[in-house]
């Protein structure tokens, strides 16, 4: 079997570098750089322009990677190039995002076809402080268009929230 | 982001390297988080605000890989191909200068030329 | 607890033999007491030989039938695979005891009270034993049915109506505190995991067990200050409640062979889950299908996905469709359903 891997992408600052450094058994690599776009500065100082990469080991001594993509659309290229042969999608929303539904829109149309062939979970962090958009607000966009992903909120710091959005995309690609 | 003042210093300098290097075709100077500042080409023949983007994420990999082995900052990075070299190299830590050659024999002029730029550059700003 | 009778047709001698151990080895672990005798209504029968086939033709419509053979026929609701091996036979035994629980005669000698007619003149009369499928039995919709009403969840509702601050307790335990000014309830940390260890809790005893106190809204905070916990939304106790006090009883209302579907998931980050929880949603989210079908195609059994079913149905995510409608979705390999076990294994670790 080729390279186990799952790919954490999502908006700029929902925590996909957090959600992976929260999991893997190693110090997550990193690319962040000083950011100067002003709407991430605003959130934080720095980006992440090429990967994020943690691992965990199985029993069998076989890897499961961890790959983040960068969150800006400029950085598009990298998401096709991470999500090859990956076994499934998480998708990390930030909701304090100034157009949270938006960004979601765009992960879902750049990976559908990815999506489409695998499975994706849906990820929305920064809910206990911006519970708006809700939960049903994501869902009605979902069903709109005619998708059946799992949304649940997701504290990135937190292993027990990531791995729960994991567990959760193991079963829709087992099950869903 | 560079004020436009020093922007219109940069494109000054990125002319010269065309003018004083026959072999570089386009340069490019990018934020190490992927926006184009400045950029010149003798044909309008490239996407440059995409290698702009694509120099910060392979500039930034070049900095976590010599990270990861413990050798100092990354100089340069060479993408020898076909049908000509693209060099990445650091102006400073936040900026990137990308220039490219479809003459394959010209990765020294091209180095050097390049590399020249860089610190003239990187005092400007 | 119920007791099961079964009986074998049409199987060689070893596997005849092999099957009588194998019940008696694996009895500890079924939820049901099951027992070898030649006069069962529950009979194993090895489809790959005429004898079973012909039994079959002539007795599915009046007995529980389960088939024994290497694939699974077509017309097979119960199905064992050959040859007998512990795992699959547990799982079958369960499935069928569940399911049987729900029919209005059962094929078991149960200590429980036997369901009666259904009360509610909508749904449909169930002709004795017509055959094991859940898929054409009715829940029983009186004594057997689950009503939410008459657990921890109707004291909440009255609270909620009455708008008053409310402490909930069974002997010793931990009680719960609902605060009517924030609308959520206070307690300890809840493990799913613990409860479902814990013989009679809050959260699965009738109510008429529950010691019910109005209390002050400064009590509750007090409660905080003092014996620590933390607030939960009602929903969360709501749906722990269900998943608790359901025991494998169909809530009131809902007929156990219509297809059903989830909106969407339950949100698992608030309320309390187990991991087969999340197989059942990934599952249910995107097929229409009854609830037996759900257990058959998770390897969930019956009385957990009927007690998901009622936590989802309070939570009002459950759908009703005119037909089930399976995705045609291409089979998972055995490899990768070995690594998604083991990423779990490591996750959860």
């Amino acid at each position: 079997m080729s390279e186990i891997k799952i790919v954490f992408t999502g908006s700029m600052g929902a925590g996909k570098t957090t959600a992976i450094a929260a999991i893997s058994e190693i110090p997550v690599i990193s690319t962040d750089v000083r950011a100067t776009d002003a709407d991430v500065l605003q959130r934080k100082e720095t980006t992440t322009v090429a990967m994020d990469y943690g691992e965990l080991t199985l029993e069998d001594g076989q890897k499961l990677r961890l790959y983040g993509t960068p969150g800006q659309q400029r950085f598009e290229y990298m998401w096709k190039i991470l999500a090859r042969g990956a076994l499934g999608l998480v998708i990390l929303i930030d909701n304090s995002g100034s157009d949270p539904i938006g960004e979601l829109v765009r992960y879902i149309d750049n990976f559908r076809e990815f999506i489409n062939e695998t499975s994706a979970v849906i990820g929305i962090s920064h809910m206990d402080t911006n519970p708006e958009p809700d939960l049903q607000s994501y869902y009605s966009y979902l069903q709109e268009r005619g998708i059946e992903l799992p949304v649940l909120p997701v504290d990135a710091r937190s292993s027990d929230s990531v791995v729960m959005l994991i567990q959760a995309l193991l079963a829709m690609l087992e099950f869903g | 982001m560079l004020a436009p003042a020093i922007v219109k210093q940069v494109e000054v300098r990125l002319d010269k390297l065309l003018e004083m290097c026959s072999a570089v075709d386009a340069v490019v100077v990018a934020t190490l988080d992927g926006h184009l500042c400045a950029m010149k080409q003798r044909e309008k023949s490239y996407s440059l605000e995409r290698l702009a983007t694509m120099g910060s994420t392979l500039m930034s990999l070049g900095d976590t890989i010599t990270a990861e082995l413990a050798m100092g900052t990354c100089d340069n990075i060479i993408s020898e191909n076909r049908n000509g070299v693209v060099a990445f190299m650091h102006i400073n830590d936040d900026l990137v200068l990308v220039s490219l050659t479809t003459s394959k024999n010209s990765l020294g002029m091209l180095l050097g030329y390049s590399r020249s730029c860089a610190q003239d550059v990187a005092k400007m700003v | 607890m119920a007791h099961f009778k079964i009986t074998t047709k049409a199987l060689n001698k070893n596997d005849d033999v092999l099957f009588k151990s194998m019940l008696q080895i694996v009895n500890a672990q079924l939820t049901a007491e099951w027992s070898f005798h030649d006069d069962a209504e529950i009979i194993l029968v090895d489809m790959e030989e005429r004898e079973g086939q012909q039994f079959w033709q002539q007795q599915q419509a009046q007995r529980v039938l389960i088939a024994y053979a290497r694939e699974k026929p077509a017309e097979a609701t119960w199905f064992l695979p050959r040859p007998i091996r512990v795992k699959p036979l547990i799982q079958t035994l369960n499935a069928l005891a569940a399911a049987q629980q729900f029919l209005p005669t059962a094929a078991a000698s149960s200590t429980t009270t036997p369901a009666t007619t259904p009360s509610i003149s909508s749904i449909p009369s169930t002709p004795a034993i017509k055959t094991a499928s859940p898929v054409v039995s009715t829940a029983s919709l009186s004594q057997d049915a689950f009503d939410p009403e008459q657990s921890l969840i109707g004291l909440l509702k009255q609270a909620v109506a009455k708008q008053q601050a409310m402490c909930f307790q069974i002997a010793a335990a931990t009680p719960l505190f609902f605060s009517a000014k924030r609308q959520q309830c206070l307690t300890a940390q809840l493990q799913l995991n613990t409860l479902a260890a814990t013989p009679t809790h809050l959260y699965n005893v009738s109510q008429e067990q529950i010691q019910c106190e109005p209390i002050a809204e400064t009590a509750v905070i007090k409660a905080i200050a003092e014996q620590g916990g933390q607030f939960y939304p009602l929903a969360a106790i709501i749906w722990l409640t269900a998943l608790s006090a359901s025991k494998g009883r169909l809530i009131v209302g809902h007929l156990l062979q219509q297809p059903v579907k989830l909106k969407h998931w339950p949100n698992l980050a608030v309320l309390p889950h187990q991991p087969h929880h999340i197989r059942l949603a990934a599952f249910m989210t995107r097929n229409s299908a009854t609830l037996a079908t759900v257990a058959e195609k998770t390897q969930v059994s019956i009385a957990q996905v009927v007690d998901f079913f009622n936590a989802c149905q309070l939570e009002q995510l459950v759908e009703h469709t005119e037909q089930a409608a399976l995705l045609n979705k291409n089979n998972v390999s055995d490899a990768k359903r070995s690594l998604f076990r083991g990423i779990l294994k490591r996750l959860l670790q």
